[in-house]
């Protein structure tokens, strides 16, 4: 039991993960790929908080992922300034270069890991109550990226997504725009990085890397980018099929290929045979959902 | 001092491309109430004249003016919002919205972009899209197209593109309209209601600028020709006297 209340966690914090994900990459047409990253500064920077100073651990949650926020505005304002294709290479930077002084200095564990993360609930029901918190925080992501695009503000973010030039000679910022949303969506992905570590209670550096960007990737690809709620089952699915695939009891010679054939079917399957993702809904010629309110 | 109000004007303005240059010196007068033809063969420059007031790119060297203010330093948007409106040769309509959505936000003092809120605390857009509906409902009735309102760009044929893309210029309702190649592949009733469109808003004095291959159309409205070649201005007179010029009609043709 305590095994599938566990799962059904990751998947929920994937769900945020994903759902944030999907509002830049799918609804702003933007290719950021630290995603993983700004999940990792919240769930290190909430757990050193936790560790090193006595407040409340929501509210370490909280602050790491203004952190996150704060660290996802500095790094996309200077490369969206010059155009939103050095946006993929500046984020690439910051990922690669953040892994890279997580696993190397002292007060982050190193490559070791962090550990001895105080838990967010203690109490003896404490996997149950998380999940019940995280399933609460998946749904306000889902709803808070449904209300954005569906507000005069989400009108603009499709103008933008639909052509950036012809967006800002008509008199509206689109830098604006970009850093506040990659903003927003960095703190969203921090938030799940604190609600993950004070469960799991261990993280690891190599748990955020360019794997992490491509799992979220599929996610959100399979299920619909774009889409309000694809990005939610794609997280479920990707999060749930290794441990399915695990039940099948197969010698591990054959189930880690078998894993990563499956991995990669998916994507093809989904490129090829429905590139909206699993989520159907109304396109315009970019095979973009139409905006509507 | 002139009586004309010379509401948008370029002082040698300069641009490179890699070392081509692509505008040379540019010192133009745009007046209020006229409409301007730039014309000169493919490639003359015309479209980065645009670029470079309404600020698409920016100058090498040289001004912009826009009712004797320097605005050259300013971005796209800020010049926008300061009432410079153009089209595209390409008319880069917003695929995924609706033509009254795509008007909507073309309004100057559209509020979406600046909401700090990312629209979480947005509870009356429809109030607040009321007046520009409005406004956006009666621009797209004057194109011919208020049918059309909740169709999507890809719906529309090629010439009605055309129109939204000269309507949702309207929308910003300021004093310049720059409009690139607007008869490109039109013909017809499409033809006569560009025409027509340009004419309503010379008469609302606005300072209208027009790129266009169509010499018909160019005579037709046009108060005077701008000719460009080589990213230089050769000659700026009347239409009339531009195309009785041997030479110039040579190099348009280029004999
Ligand atoms: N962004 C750009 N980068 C490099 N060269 C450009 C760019 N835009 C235009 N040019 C070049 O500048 C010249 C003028 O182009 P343009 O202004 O589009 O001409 P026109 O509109 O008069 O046909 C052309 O030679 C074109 O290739
Ligand atoms: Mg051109």
């Amino acid at each position: 039991m305590e095994y599938f209340i566990s799962l059904f966690i990751l998947a929920s914090i994937n769900i945020i993960l994903a759902t944030s994900f999907n509002l830049i990459l799918g609804y702003g047409g933007l290719l950021s790929v630290a995603q993983p990253i700004f999940f990792a500064l919240g769930a290190y920077c909430s757990a050193l908080i936790a560790i090193y100073f006595e407040i409340p651990i929501f509210l370490s949650i909280i602050l790491a992922s203004l952190v996150a926020g704060i660290f996802a505005f500095g790094v996309s304002l200077p490369s969206l300034r010059v155009s939103g294709d050095y946006l993929v290479v500046s984020t690439l930077g910051f990922q690669l270069g953040t892994l890279h002084i997580i696993n190397n200095i002292e007060i982050t564990g190193a490559a070791g890991g962090l550990s001895n993360i105080p838990p967010l609930i203690s109490h003896p029901y404490r996997s149950l109550l998380t999940l019940f918190i995280v399933v609460c925080f998946a749904v306000l992501s889902i709803w808070m990226v449904r209300k954005i695009m569906r507000s005069a503000y989400g009108r603009a973010i499709t103008a933008l997504r639909n052509d950036e030039t012809a967006f800002s000679s008509l008199g509206r910022n689109p830098i604006r725009i970009k850093v506040l949303i990659v903003a927003l969506s960095a703190a969203m992905a921090g938030f799940a990085g604190g609600m993950y570590s004070h469960y799991y209670l261990y993280i690891t550096p190599e748990q955020f890397g360019i794997f992490a960007t491509a799992t979220l990737l599929t996610m959100v690809v399979i299920g619909g980018a774009g889409t309000v709620l694809g990005p939610a089952f794609g997280a479920i699915i990707i999060t749930t099929l290794p441990e399915i695939i695990t039940f099948l009891n197969l010698p591990v010679s054959i189930m880690a290929p078998l894993q990563g054939v499956i991995f990669t079917g998916l994507v093809l399957i989904f490129i090829f045979l429905k590139p909206s993702g699993l989520i159907g809904s109304t396109r315009g010629l970019d095979g973009l959902e139409i905006w509507k309110k | 001092m002139s009586e004309i109000n010379h509401s948008l004007e370029t002082v040698n303005l300069t641009k490179n491309f890699g070392g081509k240059i692509v505008a040379n010196h540019i010192n133009v007068k745009f007046k209020q109430g006229f409409v301007s033809g730039l014309i000169g063969p493919n490639g003359a420059g015309k479209t980065t004249l645009f670029n470079l007031i309404s600020g698409n790119i920016k100058s090498d060297y040289g001004d912009v003016y826009l009712g004797g203010k320097k605005i050259n330093k300013m971005s796209d948007f800020k010049r926008a919002r300061l009432g410079i409106a153009r089209t595209w040769q390409m008319n880069r309509l917003f695929n995924s919205l609706s033509l009254i959505d795509n008007l909507i936000i073309s309004q100057r003092s559209d509020y979406s972009d600046k909401s700090l809120s990312l629209g979480l605390l947005d509870f009356n857009r429809a109030k607040k899209d009321a007046i520009y509906e409005d406004i956006a409902a009666n621009l797209l009735k004057r194109v011919g197209l208020l049918n059309y309102r909740n169709s999507v760009p890809a719906e529309l044929s090629y010439g009605q593109q055309k129109l939204v893309a000269i309507a949702r210029a309207l929308m910003n309702d300021g004093s310049i309209i720059m409009l690139d190649e607007p008869m490109a592949g039109v013909e017809g009733r499409t033809h006569d209601k560009i025409k027509e469109i340009i004419l309503e808003e010379k008469t609302r004095k606005k300072t209208i600028i027009v790129i266009e291959h169509n010499m018909r159309f160019i005579r037709e409205i046009c108060d005077e020709g701008i000719f460009l070649v080589n990213g230089q201005i050769k000659a700026v007179d009347s239409v009339a006297s531009l195309m009785n010029d041997v030479e110039l009609t040579r190099i348009y043709f280029g004999g």
